[in-house]
């Protein structure tokens, strides 16, 4: 190969083809040979013809019969289609070969013809193929090589004419880490490079290097000698550039175009995941049209039973992936592997059967949020449809039938769950014990078939017993757990009663029917407190109504000149009367008022020192008149309270009406004003006239005075409605008693 | 929900552009991920174009051994 390179004029001459030349000679006789053959076949085999006994004889053409030939007989038959050659002869079905004339002449001639035709093709496509490598190899620029012909010192080199046989091309070779070499048949390479490392890679399959080289090298007496461009790499961390000029650096350019898309891609694989999720999310919450009164309505598609639906999108889904799969497989595997026709049916082919695998999934998805939304996903199975129902009407007729059969028998359950308990323990014990004593007997006779049936018997027992002890103890869970509630106030609990274990059925009832009875009295109470508050109202107004008539009156007489003193002291007793009877009228309907919750609020801030000076300011001349001196203490920074200014002073008027009424002349009152975290604090102090023998709880109830002889006006409802007022406004109200001192503290919240 | 979505849970139009959007952006992500995943596999195993256009060597260390030449020799032994 060497010698042909160096001379151009040899592969011009067709000197350089010549080798080639004889080649398709030598296989141009043997074809020859071949067809002249194939000639005397085809003329023995339609010669042959079949007498009427079955032997074969052979007739030619003008009918005469060969008889001076003697056909050979194989030891393996005479119908072979192939020639033997016994001897020096050749035979086919017998039939000597050299007994048969063909027109050799025009089969040299065919043959002749046709060979000359390919001859001077190969010789063109030889010579252009020349053409061409030596010009790519003379541009090489990333790849410098020197080929050695062993035997007559040639060289074939790209490294410049200083480069000859007598260079000592090992020693360049070894003082570079990337060159390698194979000289008489020993392959070397550079510093820090195992041989091993060299693998010779095509179409994805190794194969080393070092044979490859001795293959087409060594074996042919030649050394060869290549010193790579240290540039000639592509690393992991990066790329180094190869230098420009020839079809390496092309092929890195092309690949490093492709890695510049795959980062593009992987951007956009990421995009495309997250769009489709967002897509389908949408998909899901716009699933399922709404009617006029906000149902959804479901569609066609969602007639088919939802486990149905589920198995075959399942199975359809699977079998477009699986199908994705096969096909890139197949594809990957056929020849001409990488044709951009192929890739592209890949991707798009692939592409297309992933999408249709989504369009299913979504469909499905789509059906299942419109019978979730429906609420008819489990009803709408076919499993439900089968046997869940079915199952449900049969477990009723059972349970009808036991009914039935418990009446015939008139089977008396015993209440007492103690001795409930006893039976199924007992009951549990005594099946396990039988049940483990048949077995062990079975076992015992070798009777492995019904020890095996007893066994599978013995854990049907046990785990009906597990399960009837997790429900008996989640039945008691679930009564103490509403019992709690009950003893908390809170009588709207669930007991489902008839999930329960039977034989805790009938207490489970029981508190369902004490929650009933507690719930009827709670309801009742309220109901009665109602009507009361009803009544008062009712009853205020009306009586309101005729005292008018009698105040207006009452004033009208006392304009009057009325002679007689005892008349007019008459009058003077009816206007204080009707007067107090008006107060407790006003009172009865205030107290009604806030105990049916019919106030209204209007918090704003008010100014605890203000409030207290003004009050005092009103209060404080009457107080003085009575003999009893009023103190009040007011803090430098004023407390600022949320409350409703007029319901408060209603109920602090209340209060001084109290120590008016029951203030021991005398004393002092004390009206003091504080603050702490959260309230604003007013506390009243004095000292009772009469002893005080009863609670400050007793007090704050309506009707109910401290002044047990009633020798005072006043109605009993002034504390508790200065109670209520103040614990509507969030405010906090108490009493205090300690032996003749009375102290009420009333705190409101303070305004942040 | 039903209420505040009902004008838009009703336009079959927007239902079906969404859904054909879905398909696509499913076609998008295998095209794009199954780009990169045959790449790195080509890449990995030296199946790449490059390595294949260079017919070329692959050494465990990811550098890379031209090797184009034999093809060239091979046509010029004939």
């Amino acid at each position: 190969m060497i010698k042909e390179y160096k001379s151009d004029e040899n592969v011009k001459s067709g000197q350089a083809f010549k080798a080639r030349e004889a080649e398709l000679n030598k296989e141009k006789e043997e074809t020859i040979k071949d067809r002249i053959n194939n000639k005397k076949k085809e003329v023995i085999l339609n010669a042959a013809v079949s007498d009427d006994d079955g032997n074969i004889k052979y007739s030619f053409s003008d009918g005469e019969t060969i008889k001076n030939y003697t056909t050979k007989a194989y030891d393996t038959g005479v119908d072979e289609d192939e020639i033997r050659t016994i001897g020096e002869k050749q035979y086919y079905r017998g039939f000597p070969l050299d007994a048969v004339v063909v027109n050799e002449k025009a089969i040299r001639t065919e043959v002749e013809d046709e060979y000359r035709d390919n001859i001077n093709y190969e010789r063109l496509e030889y010579n252009e193929k020349y053409d061409k490598n030596k010009e790519r190899i003379d541009k090489l620029k990333n790849l410098k090589f020197a080929v050695v012909n062993r035997s007559t010192g040639e060289v074939f080199t790209n490294m410049g004419d200083n480069i000859t046989a007598q260079t000592d091309l090992l020693s360049l070779v070894k003082a570079d880490g990337w060159s390698i070499a194979v000289q008489n048949g020993v392959f070397s390479s550079g510093k820090d490079v195992n041989r091993d490392n060299y693998v010779y890679l095509y179409n994805g399959e190794e194969h080393q290097l070092v044979s490859f080289l001795n293959k087409v090298f060594a074996n042919d007496g030649y050394d060869a000698f290549f010193e790579l461009n240290g540039d000639v790499f592509v690393t992991g961390n990066g790329t180094k550039m190869l230098q420009k000029g020839d079809e390496y650096h092309d092929l890195q350019q092309k690949y490093l175009k492709q890695l510049a898309n795959v980062e593009k891609m992987k951007i956009c694989a990421v995009v495309s995941l997250l769009v489709l999720i967002i897509t389908v999310v949408l998909l899901c919450i716009l699933a399922g049209k709404v009617d006029e009164q906000g149902n959804t309505k479901r569609a066609p598609i969602d007639r088919i039973y939802n486990d149905i639906h589920f198995v075959v999108s399942l199975g359809l889904v699977i079998g477009f992936l699986a199908l994705t799969i096969v096909f890139c497989e197949t594809l990957l595997h056929t020849p001409a592997p990488y044709s951009d026709l192929k890739y592209n049916a890949m991707f798009i082919g692939g592409g297309a059967m992933v999408a249709v695998a989504a369009a299913l999934f979504i469909e499905w998805l789509m059906s299942v949020f419109r019978h979730v939304r429906c609420k008819t996903y489990w009803g709408h199975t076919l499993i439900n449809m089968l046997f869940i129902k079915s199952g449900k009407k049969l477990k009723e007729i059972c349970k009808s039938t036991w009914n039935k059969l418990k009446g015939l028998f008139a089977f008396q359950e015993t209440k007492n769950l103690k001795t409930k308990m006893l039976q199924i323990i007992s009951g549990y014990a005594g099946a396990n014990l039988i049940l483990a004593i048949i077995f062990a007997m079975l076992v015992k006779n070798h009777s492995n078939g019904f020890a095996f049936f007893v066994a599978l018997i013995m854990i049907g027992v046990n785990l009906y017993f597990v399960n009837l002890a997790k429900s008996t103890i989640k039945a008691l869970d679930d009564m103490m757990e509403v019992l709690i509630e009950a003893e908390n106030g809170r009588f709207d609990f669930n007991l489902d009663v008839y999930l329960m274990p039977r034989y805790l059925q009938d207490f489970a009832m029981h508190i369902v029917n004490l929650r009933e009875g507690i719930k009827i009295a709670v309801d009742e109470a309220v109901k009665g407190e109602r009507m009361k508050t009803e009544l008062i109202t009712n009853v205020s107004h009306d009586l309101k109504t005729p005292l008018t008539s009698i105040i207006s009156y009452v004033d009208l007489l006392k304009r009057c000149e009325l002679q007689d003193e005892a008349a007019k002291s008459y009058v003077e007793i009816l206007e204080e009367k009707s007067e107090r009877l008006k107060k407790l009228i006003e009172d009865l309907l205030e107290a009604s008022k806030i105990s049916s919750g019919n106030v209204k609020l209007e918090l704003t801030k008010v100014n605890l020192n203000e409030f207290t000076i003004q009050l005092a300011g009103e209060n404080e001349g009457e107080l003085t008149n009575l003999g009893i001196e009023l103190r009040v203490s007011n803090p430098k920074s004023p407390p600022i309270v949320k409350a409703d200014s007029q319901k408060a002073y209603r109920a602090i008027e209340n209060l001084f009406s109290n120590v008016k009424k029951y203030a021991m002349p005398g004393t002092r009152v004390y009206v003091d004003v504080l603050e702490d975290e959260k309230y604003g604090i007013i506390s009243i102090k004095n000292i009772s006239k009469n002893e005080l023998d009863i609670s400050s709880e007793q007090l704050i109830q309506r009707f109910v005075r401290g002044d047990t002889a009633r020798a005072t006006e006043g109605n009993g409802l002034g504390l508790s409605i200065a109670e209520n007022l103040i614990n509507l406004q969030n405010g906090e109200f108490k009493i205090d008693i300690d032996g003749d001192l009375f102290k009420v503290t009333i705190k409101l919240p303070i305004d942040k | 929900m039903d209420t505040k979505w009902k004008k838009y849970r009703n336009n079959t139009a927007l239902k079906i552009i969404a859904f054909l959007l879905a398909c696509t952006f499913a076609f998008l992500t295998f095209y794009s991920a199954f780009y990169v995943v045959e790449f790195q596999y080509k890449n990995a195993n030296g199946m790449s174009d490059f390595f294949q256009g260079t017919k070329m060597g692959i050494l465990p260390n990811r550098r890379i051994l031209l090797f184009n030449f034999q093809a060239m020799l091979k046509s010029l032994k004939r």
